[in-house]
């Protein structure tokens, strides 16, 4: 039987919310400040050691897997978003 | 196929140049007089590897240093048997480009622990990177490897905050030395052998817990800086 997974997996508007909330923290910014089409690097100065974290952090709270190569493609909120609802799927089915 | 070939040649290069390097500074470490501080009290060179061993024990560690401070530093760590016992409980980082391989090869050529970060593949960065941060790792990095430099990137207050790492600045200065570079704001500086060599690490490690990355690097931008000084003062006195 496969493992049930967080309801956020689900709910793009509120992994949205979560995701947002992640990324704030943890480049030290308001949620405010983060918009959902922005690019991460550009925009934020995400680097790698931040997609690192996030990567950790992402797979504590979701338990998911997720490869190194999702983060160098995906640089939105909401790509990053779109991807997780994807993997979520993935992993339910 | 070519790119294959690229980089084989550029890793036989590099670890041509590291070979030289390495006897070269082995050399000059045989032919130097040593001086070692913990904060701005002299100091043993065993005391103060033991007090290294001391801070590795406890969890995560970062001796961070200017990238200027290199050779240097890899000299001492080649001149002391007690600083290189240590080396089998730390690692250097570098990464994958021309001057990353020649360290890394270098870091091995004087028997001590490279550890590389990929720089060329964005994935395997963060592959590499997650493999560190999951390894609770004593890590000796140049913190500002690549510019620019004498400035902390956030990268380098993350990873201390990710960590929650005990961090413990060092520098080392020579008095015979020349730049290795042209570049005025690396001033990288290659020991000449007969002179003198002082290494200095910070008196306690820095406590950051709390603080923001960005908080970090300016403590760690102010500590490293009055550490270099430290160091050029004790070799011109």
């Amino acid at each position: 039987m496969a493992p049930s997974l967080p309801r956020m997996l689900i709910d793009p508007a509120a992994l949205r919310t979560y995701l947002t909330a992640l990324i704030a923290s943890e480049l030290d910014l308001p949620a405010s400040a983060i918009k959902p089409n922005a690019s991460l690097r550009r925009t934020y100065a995400l680097d790698s050691v931040a997609a690192v974290n996030l990567l950790f952090q992402i797979e504590n709270d979701l338990r998911l897997e997720i490869d190194a190569e999702l983060l160098v493609t995906v640089d939105t909120v909401e790509q990053l978003c779109t991807a997780l609802v994807a993997l979520g799927g993935d992993c339910s089915s | 196929m070519a790119i294959a070939r690229r980089k084989l040649a550029t890793s036989f290069v590099a670890a041509i140049a590291a070979r030289g390097i390495a006897f070269y500074l082995r050399l000059v470490a045989r032919r130097s007089r040593f001086q070692f501080f913990d904060g701005d009290r002299q100091a043993d060179p065993s005391a103060l590897a033991a007090c290294l061993h001391e801070t590795m024990a406890t969890g995560s560690a970062i001796f961070p240093f200017w990238n200027c401070d290199s050779l240097v530093l890899l000299t001492v760590f080649a001149g002391n048997p007690s600083l290189q016992t240590l080396s089998a409980e730390f690692i250097i980082t570098a990464d994958d480009s021309f001057g990353g391989s020649v360290t890394l090869s270098l870091v091995r050529q004087l028997g001590l622990r490279p550890y590389l970060i990929r720089r060329s593949d964005p994935a395997g960065r963060i592959r590499d990177l997650q493999s560190l941060v999951s390894a609770e790792p004593r890590l000796v990095i140049a913190v500002d490897s690549h510019g620019p430099y004498r400035t902390v990137g956030v990268a380098t207050g993350r990873l201390i905050r990710r960590l929650n790492a005990a961090v413990t600045p060092i520098a080392a200065s020579c008095t015979r030395h020349v730049p290795l570079f042209r570049r005025k704001d690396l001033n990288m500086l290659l020991p000449l052998p007969g002179g003198d060599i002082v290494f200095c690490k910070s008196g306690d490690a820095q406590p950051f817990a709390g603080k923001t990355p960005v908080q970090v690097c300016q403590d760690l931008h102010l500590n490293l800086s009055v550490l270099h000084a430290v160091t050029r003062a004790a070799v011109k006195a």
